[in-house]
């Protein structure tokens, strides 16, 4: 097995990959491989291209086959392609949003729809109503994804690890990140979440009663 | 010669323009003051003025605070807080106080219950003015102020200079003990806390899922590999010891550098925080504070250190089943055939029970006073209780509430059925509350097995005050 190299070289963005030279590997390894990935149900099986998984299919793909022609990815590698590619659609999606702002509408467009409302035939009216209502899905639909994207993204990341409801726990309001990522990773929605409780949230509410 | 007078002048020039440009630290009658003044605005309900009061240092020890404050004035109840000032020094432009806060609530009896808190303020001269840059609560008031050392969790942490250790509440850790190390003026912190796992790991599985947990839940992206890490007192020739680094980007220019040591099932945990290029500035500073954790034996018995913190921060002895804590008065008897370990993550103490196919669960935890209030009253556990249920979706079952008893001994004891709200036909939740004022004990028990109930019922029912 080739040792993956120490040094890490600049991940390329998920618009290149295709691009990228192929790995040397034997000829029939690409075939064996989309075969075996055809198996199990990754990749959709071709119906032009069955004589080609037929042939595949009476050779086997050992392990030990696999480890010699891909090396084993050094620790983290999956990790750092996982984070790496998540980036590079982060930044694509933000490229792509400004496309769904809408121009302000022109004086002449108001007059000519506020003509037309006025006295519309009904037929135009109708595809009116369908585009309009079309136009504004669309716009609410972009304005939701910016929100999804942007408005998190605008936050200090440690203050959504606070962002629980229940301030009656002590944890919840630790001034300890650490804590709050031990719950996060403990997490188990099935359980009974026993903690110990905030101290003034439980005196306040002992003196309400 | 010229060159030696030059080199000297240059170096006095060095060493003067900070001294002259530094402000000097607030006095103590400044920082009574300033205190007072947020006294003053947090009696008065004015959430901005208090918080206005406040230059914050650290972001998320200031937002941690920020919630808490707007957490009690939007309670319907109008509070009255006093602070003294126990403890005060300076570092460098720095005051660090120690202060014990007495809070009541307005127009309530004398002898209704007060609360009494212990709190850090680091407060700093800005503009001429005197302004708190960040506050933390405390466990309690005396603590070494440069230091945190525990032979038991076998570590020691030094403060190096700019920094100062600020002891968290164990409640609040969800571990065994953490200590917060702030670096003054730069937004930077290094968090410390000791982690029990279930069994023996590698550094690196400490690791992981705290990192997935900060890119899932934080917005953090991972940077590079786990690394090795070691810190100096270690000598590679010690096979029980595994260390492991991690680094994540953090939203708006933060880093958070984790480092883990692992001995057995013992880890320390060591989170690094600030801004990048807080970070990149104060390098040197933050090598310091990391050469400044130690192991205090690395020989390769450490490898069982987990047993040697639980029975000192627990107490406890777990044989077979079998589970008594002389320490906290309490013994249990864990359902037949299913597996017990003992764990650590912010309570008196706890021990677990597994069947052998996870299809139940049977724990034990102790619950300290919350930090502030003078002890468990039957109100507290009755309240604590009603939002453990909200917030587990639970109900209680009316005819499986024994209610509070009194067993002739000063324990008093209670047993319940919970089930699930939004399903009140599967199978319930076995609870069994011990109350003291020492100590709230709970023990919670519920298996998907039809055949193992009994067992589970019975198992949560045995735990009982030691005689």
């Amino acid at each position: 097995m080739t040792p993956a190299p120490d040094s890490e070289a600049p991940f390329p963005p998920e618009s290149e990959w295709l691009s990228l030279a192929p790995p040397s590997v034997s000829p029939e390894f690409v075939g064996l491989t989309l075969a075996r990935l055809r198996d199990v149900g990754l990749v959709r099986r071709d119906p032009l291209d069955e004589s080609a998984d037929r042939a595949f299919a009476r050779l086997d793909l050992p392990r030990e086959r696999l480890a010699t022609e891909v090396p084993e990815p050094r620790p983290g590698f999956v990790e750092a392609v996982m984070a790496a590619r998540t980036a590079d659609r982060d930044q694509v999606v933000r490229s792509l949003l400004p496309h769904y702002e809408v121009p302000s509408a022109s004086p002449e467009f108001v007059a000519r729809t506020l003509r037309a409302l006025r006295e519309p035939p009904r037929r135009e009216w109708r595809q009116r109503l369908v585009l309009a209502t079309g136009a504004f899905v669309a716009v609410a639909a972009a304005a939701a994804v910016a929100f999804l994207l942007l408005v998190p993204g605008s936050r200090t990341g440690f203050e959504q690890l606070l962002a629980r409801p229940d301030a009656a726990n002590a944890a919840s309001q630790s001034p300890s990140v650490l804590s709050h990522l031990f719950a996060a990773a403990e997490r188990d929605g099935d359980a009974l979440p026993i903690a110990p409780p905030d101290a003034t949230q439980l005196w306040l509410a002992e003196g309400s009663r | 010669m010229n060159g030696l007078v030059h080199r000297l002048a240059v170096g006095l020039l060095f060493v003067a323009t900070p001294l002259s440009s530094q402000a000097a630290a607030p006095t103590e009658a400044e920082a009574r003051e300033a205190i007072a003044r947020l006294d003053r605005s947090l009696d008065a309900g004015a959430a901005a003025d208090y918080l206005g009061e406040f230059v914050p240092e650290q972001e998320f020890l200031h937002e941690v605070h920020t919630r808490m404050v707007t957490a009690r004035l939007a309670s319907a109840q109008r509070t009255r807080r006093t602070t003294r000032v126990l403890r005060w020094r300076d570092v460098g432009e720095h005051a660090i106080v120690v202060v014990e806060h007495i809070s009541t609530l307005e127009g309530a009896p004398p002898d209704s219950a007060s609360m009494c808190q212990h709190a850090l303020f680091a407060l700093r001269r800005i503009e001429g003015r005197v302004r708190p840059v960040f506050t933390v609560e405390l466990p309690e008031a005396d603590f070494e102020p440069d230091r945190i050392v525990c032979p038991f969790c076998n570590y020691q942490v030094d403060a190096a200079e700019g920094w100062i250790a600020v002891p968290l509440e164990t409640a609040r850790t969800g571990a065994v003990e953490g200590t917060l190390f702030v670096h003054l003026g730069s937004g930077i912190a290094l968090e410390v806390s000791v982690q029990i796992a279930d069994r023996a790991q590698p550094a690196s599985t400490f690791l992981q899922p705290l990192v997935d947990a900060l890119c899932e839940n934080a917005g953090g992206k991972r940077v590079g590999a786990t690394e090795p890490f070691m810190p100096k007192s270690v000598t590679t020739t010690v096979r029980s010891v595994s260390g492991a680094r991690a680094e994540v980007a953090m939203p708006r220019g933060h880093r958070t550098v984790l480092h883990a040591v692992a001995m057995g099932r013992l880890g320390h945990l060591l989170l690094l925080r600030g801004p990048a290029t807080a970070l990149a500035t104060h390098r040197a500073s933050v090598e310091a504070m990391l050469g400044g954790y130690r192991l205090m034996s690395t020989d390769d018995a450490v490898f069982e250190q987990a047993a040697i913190a639980l029975d000192h921060h627990c107490g406890g002895v777990l044989a077979g089943r079998d589970y008594h804590n002389g320490r906290h008065r309490i013994e249990v008897t864990g359902p037949s055939g299913w597996s017990a370990l003992e764990r650590c993550s912010g309570f008196l103490f706890e021990v677990v029970f597994q069947d052998p196919v996870q299809h139940g669960r049977m724990v034990v935890r102790g619950i300290a006073p919350p930090t502030g209030l003078r002890g468990w009253t039957r109100g507290m556990a009755d309240r604590w209780l009603t939002d453990l249920c909200v917030r587990g979706r639970r109900t209680i079952n009316a005819v499986g509430d024994s209610g509070w008893q009194d067993c002739d001994t000063d324990v008093l004891q209670r047993t319940l059925l919970l089930n699930r709200s939004d399903d009140p036909t599967a199978p319930p939740l076995f609870l069994r509350l011990l109350l003291e004022p020492s100590q709230l004990v709970v023990a919670e028990g519920e298996t998907k097995h039809l055949a193992d109930t009994k067992a589970v019922e019975s198992a949560v029912g045995s735990l009982q005050p030691m005689r």
